[in-house]
């Protein structure tokens, strides 16, 4: 007696279940067709909390103010009709696995004709995973474009990346070195992640065309809070340039002990662990640490520096604001797709999307190439004080580069 | 300690409906609504098959996270390097966690209690820092499947269905079993099970490898379901974290308990409050420290404390305290029934 | 590898050891694993930079308010929630801490944000040689209290009547109980004082690296780390296990490189846990532990 209760209550659980989601998923049931004045939605899932949670908030806001310059403007023309953009935003948590159920979500629930991405290639290769077997076109910006490209050795057929090219990019720290006297010594300090291990190869790899020799590397796992003996060891080595690629906690401890040790190298690159905040983690030792950046005033770019100053008191004078422009150009190539596709149909978006070619956005020309990379020149930015400040290219620099940087600096 | 054949059989009869259900699914119900029940059943299957060691064998295991990377990335370097397809993978990626867990199981399982939460967590933490540097699987670069290798929508579904399908029947029969009254025993007093001739070490051997296998099952499903894996979001401790406050808002070592908190944490939670992630985390919090301080028997222990009180005097000698039972020890009624 | 490295290891050994000490203590007298603990080193940590954004002082001079707060509100979470799970079984107050944790880590993320804050110090910055060696100020400094720590903790608990009773009541609760201790003061008191200990190693946590939101847990697995290679609930013993997480870290990552350490520390604290289930130096007043089942 008691079996059946259970049996038939164990029925009626699970039915009420599947009615349960059932009425939560079947909501709107429109297509995506040409011709009326509805919405396109635009789709986005946002490392807005986790450990790139510091990421999420400029890009949520390049992408909001597109939308509402695009719609402030009647929309965007499709098929000579003007429909509004509408843009969805959801937390991926920096979780990758969050990043497949939220986007698919986006497409499924939302009815997103397009997606928008986030940064990093953990983050962004799930992502373009999931536009690539559901069909779905979608546009990452702040992603570097070359490990994006060789996590899908057949191609990618929906995803597009728009930002630096490693090679480029791991030559700026070189480059942006000679223009101090240096003893062209370099001291790698990477850590195990993806692009800790790919960067450090192309630095040792690039480092002798350059002129300057590799003479101490490490390698660390995410989350070492003790580099004392390293820093002791990169001392040693004479080496005057000195390259991380850690996470940004990481990098504070790494600074911290540099300054403690008397390690003071002419030109220190925290990289990625000195995008965003450095001199929030690091203290006065931040000042004159320098890392790539993106985007400057005079790079080609329409109307970035309105985005730029706009943006700059939020998100600070530096690469925080220049994430809010790169991110607002997305919107601008994905709604110059849609016009140009003359619908909102996934194919003829992608299709469009992937014969960009020379359009002007705030951030810079973009062409997308045929392996669905748009490359962005890189630069290099030093912190100076609680702003970063262009030192190199020197033609479109916005402030001279400090060196040996003041923050690692023996005092007196 | 005899099987009530009837009672299993209508049970699992119940069990197979359900899976009828989900398996005529896919294409008469909106896609995204078909997505939200992947993701479902994914977490009912690492829940449950976490369930059946932490659970109904009382060992908080912090390293199921090894199973289900081991499940994932065997899946995947058995379809990348391997040439098999994904049905094999599913297989190789289940037994390979279960030979996992039969080896760990030497160590780990001669610590008991905290000791053997903590040893179990170290192991996991191991084999993260390991995968991050194994360049045969991709390091933290990890294992990109090609689009092509993976079953399409309807089959990816079908196939977590019957997985997580297959976690529950395993719970449901194995606390209906004598190795699972084994278990429980050893959970609940394991100097009294000892003296009664049970071997606590091999039931929990057994516990351990049945729910790895079960865990490394769901990874492979999950592997699928990604097609681009790395080390951090496979071996991660998300995996096993949040099966532990599933399994606790749900009732834990009940058969419903992780399909119930499933249900409540990534359903009613992580979804519902997706563009609140800060409410969302501190409201998971919050819940779990409510659950275990006013219903330590979970959602489940609520609903059989309220049955048990309309049923009335009648049971009352079988039914006392369910709502303590899963804590405080006594068999776990409601799931066994003896 | 040098000697010089070792020491600095060794030295570090004293932050981790203070990571810890308040661990231990609650697991040593009330028998509960607190999953929230590093939380409540981000706690000290975080309150310290409220604190010195107020008023600018030296980090440590703020542990003088973080202290007593941080006490007090550990005091009051012991008292009116983990109190009355103390009676049920292992599981119980370790779920609740796991809540905790992640109440912590909502509010920490919310109020903070995710990105690493840090405290300045001048003594988180420098170094200081001696003999010819050069090691971190900031090293020397939580070494010194660790051992200051360490040893006031050990003299409270053997030397007065205080310690006496929470020794009473950790070994024997039920007989404790009927002396006249009261047993709940005792563990809220254990509770806030641990906490205390706690903010102080955020303090200098915080000083020496970054505090972020999502550093509870790692936190934590170093002080479980410390905890079981200096044998739970001894006091001396977490300064032991302090210094061998930091000197084993030091040579492996020196010998085979840092990718190792990590996986060297896990390894060691596997090992140790099976060969010695106790620990280096248990203390002989703690009595037999069956940390499987929580006594009545």
């Amino acid at each position: 007696m008691q079996t059946k209760k259970s049996a038939f209550a164990a029925l009626a659980a699970s039915t009420a279940l599947v009615l349960a989601l059932g009425a939560c998923g079947s909501g709107s049931d429109s297509g995506s067709g040409g011709g009326s004045s509805e919405p396109v939605v635009l789709g986005t899932t946002l490392p807005l909390t986790g450990p790139l949670g510091i990421f999420g908030p400029p890009i949520q806001a390049g992408y909001e103010q597109a939308v509402a310059a695009i719609n402030g403007a009647g929309g965007v023309d499709v098929g000579g009709t003007k429909r509004p953009l509408k843009l969805v935003v959801k937390d991926s948590k920096s979780d990758p696995t969050v990043v497949t159920s939220t986007a698919k979500s986006l497409i499924n629930d939302d009815k997103a004709v397009a997606l928008l991405g986030s940064v990093t290639p953990p983050l962004t290769i799930p992502f373009s995973v999931v536009a690539d077997s559901e069909q779905i076109p979608a546009i990452s910006p702040l992603t570097p474009t070359l490990a994006w490209k060789g996590a899908n050795a057949g191609g990618w057929k929906y995803a597009y990346d728009v930002f630096v090219d490693e090679t480029e990019q791991t030559l700026v720290n070189f480059k942006a070195s000679d223009l101090v006297e240096t003893n062209k010594k370099v001291a790698l300090f990477t850590d195990t992640e993806e692009d800790g291990k790919a960067m450090g190869a192309l630095w040792e790899q690039q480092a002798p065309a350059a002129g300057y020799t590799v003479v101490y590397r490490a390698e660390f796992p995410v989350g070492t809070t003790d580099f004392s003996q390293f820093v002791q060891k990169a001392k040693d080595s004479g080496a005057e340039v000195m390259i991380a690629q850690v996470i940004p906690p990481d990098a504070a401890a790494l600074w911290k002990q540099m300054k403690s040790l008397g390690y003071a190298p002419k030109t220190a690159w925290p990289e990625k662990g000195g995008t965003v905040g450095f001199p929030d983690a690091a203290g006065p030792l931040a000042e004159g640490a320098t890392v790539f950046g993106w985007w400057t005033p005079t790079n080609g770019n329409v109307g970035g520096q309105a985005v730029y100053d706009a943006n700059k008191a939020k998100f600070g004078d530096g690469l925080g604001t220049q994430a809010v422009v790169a991110s607002y150009a997305m919107v601008q190539v994905m709604a110059d797709a849609i016009t140009r596709a003359g619908s909102t149909d996934p194919d003829a978006i992608n299709k469009a999307l992937g014969a960009t070619n020379g359009l002007d956005t705030v951030w810079a020309k973009i062409t997308i190439g045929p392996d669905h990379r748009a490359v962005v020149p890189a630069t290099a930015v030093q912190w100076q004080g609680k702003n970063q400040v262009t030192v190199w290219p020197k033609e479109q620099a916005t402030g001279t580069f400090l060196a040996p940087a003041p923050g690692l600096a023996a005092q007196g | 300690m005899s099987v009530p054949t009837r009672r299993t059989l209508v049970g699992l009869a119940g069990w197979a409906a359900i899976l009828v259900v989900l398996v005529l699914l896919p294409g008469r119900v909106e896609r995204g609504t078909q997505e939200v029940l992947l993701n479902l059943l994914i977490w009912v299957g690492v829940a449950q098959a976490w369930n059946l060691i932490g659970g109904v064998g009382g060992q908080l295991s912090l390293g199921h996270s090894v199973f289900v990377g081991a499940g994932g990335y065997t899946v995947a370097m058995l379809v990348i390097k391997g040439g098999t397809g994904w049905a094999a993978g599913l297989l190789g990626g289940a037994l390979l966690a279960a030979l996992v867990a039969w080896v760990l199981s030497f160590p780990l399982l001669r610590l008991s209690g905290v000791y053997f939460t903590i040893g179990s967590s170290a192991v996991a933490l191991m084999a993260l820092a390991w995968m991050v540097t194994w360049e045969w699987t991709g390091e933290s670069r990890g294992l990109n499947i090609p689009l092509e290798a993976v079953p399409d929508r309807a089959v990816k579904f079908r196939v977590v269905a019957a997985v997580a399908v297959l976690t529950c029947v395993a719970v449901s029969l194995v606390v209906r079993s004598s190795f699972g009254l084994r278990l429980m025993a050893v959970r609940d007093d394991e100097g009294a099970a000892a003296a009664l001739g049970v071997s606590a070490v091999g039931v929990k051997r057994w516990a351990l490898v049945l729910s790895a296998f079960l865990t490394g099952l769901v990874g492979g499903t999950v592997a699928l379901n990604q097609v681009s894996i790395e080390p951090n979001s496979m071996f991660g401790l998300k995996w096993v974290v949040t099966a532990l406050v599933m399994v606790v808002i749900g009732g834990m070592g009940t058969v419903w308990g992780p399909v119930v908190g499933a249900f409540v944490v990534y359903y009613l939670l992580d979804r519902s409050l997706e563009d609140q992630p800060v409410v969302q985390a501190l409201l998971s919090g919050v819940l779990v420290i409510a659950v275990i301080v006013a219903a330590p028997g979970g959602v489940v222990g609520l609903v059989e404390a309220a049955a048990a009180r309309v049923a009335g005097r009648r049971t009352r000698s079988r039914a006392a305290g369910p709502t303590a039972a899963k804590i405080t020890s006594p068999a776990g009624e409601g799931v066994t029934h003896g | 590898m040098s000697v010089e490295a070792l020491v600095n290891g060794a030295l570090l050994g004293g932050l981790y050891a203070l990571v810890a000490l308040g661990l231990s203590l609650v697991f040593g007298i009330m028998r509960v694993v607190n999953l929230a603990h590093g939380i409540v080193v981000l706690a000290g940590a975080y309150a310290a930079i409220v604190v010195t954004r107020v008023v600018q002082v030296d980090p440590l001079l703020t542990f003088v308010v973080v202290g007593p707060v941080v006490f007090l509100v550990a005091a009051l979470t012991q008292r009116l929630l983990l109190q009355r799970l103390l009676g049920h079984s292992l599981e119980a107050p370790l779920v609740a801490t796991f809540g905790l944790l992640l109440v912590g880590q909502g509010l920490f993320t919310f109020g903070f944000g995710t990105a690493p804050l840090s405290l300045d110090a001048p003594w988180g910055r420098s170094g200081v040689t001696v003999l010819g060696l050069t090691v971190q100020a900031v090293n020397v400094v939580a070494f010194a209290l660790a051992v200051a720590v360490v040893v006031g903790t050990q003299l409270v608990l053997t030397r007065t009547r205080f310690g006496t009773a929470l020794r009473a009541s950790a070994a024997d609760p039920a007989t404790a109980g009927t002396l006249g201790i009261d047993i709940p003061l005792m563990h809220a008191l254990t509770f806030g004082a641990a906490a205390a200990i706690a903010a102080l190693a955020g303090i200098v946590y915080g000083t020496a690296f970054s505090a972020d939101p999502n550093a509870g847990l790692p936190l934590l697995v170093l002080g479980f780390t410390v905890v079981v290679m200096g044998g739970v609930g001894s006091v001396p013993g977490t300064l032991v296990g302090g210094v061998l997480v930091g000197v084993v870290s030091v040579a492996v990552g020196g010998l085979l490189g840092p990718v190792y350490s990590p996986i060297a520390v896990n390894l060691l604290l596997l090992v140790l846990l099976l060969v010695r289930p106790r620990g280096i130096a248990r203390p002989a007043w703690l009595g037999p532990l069956r940390i499987g089942k929580a006594p009545a």
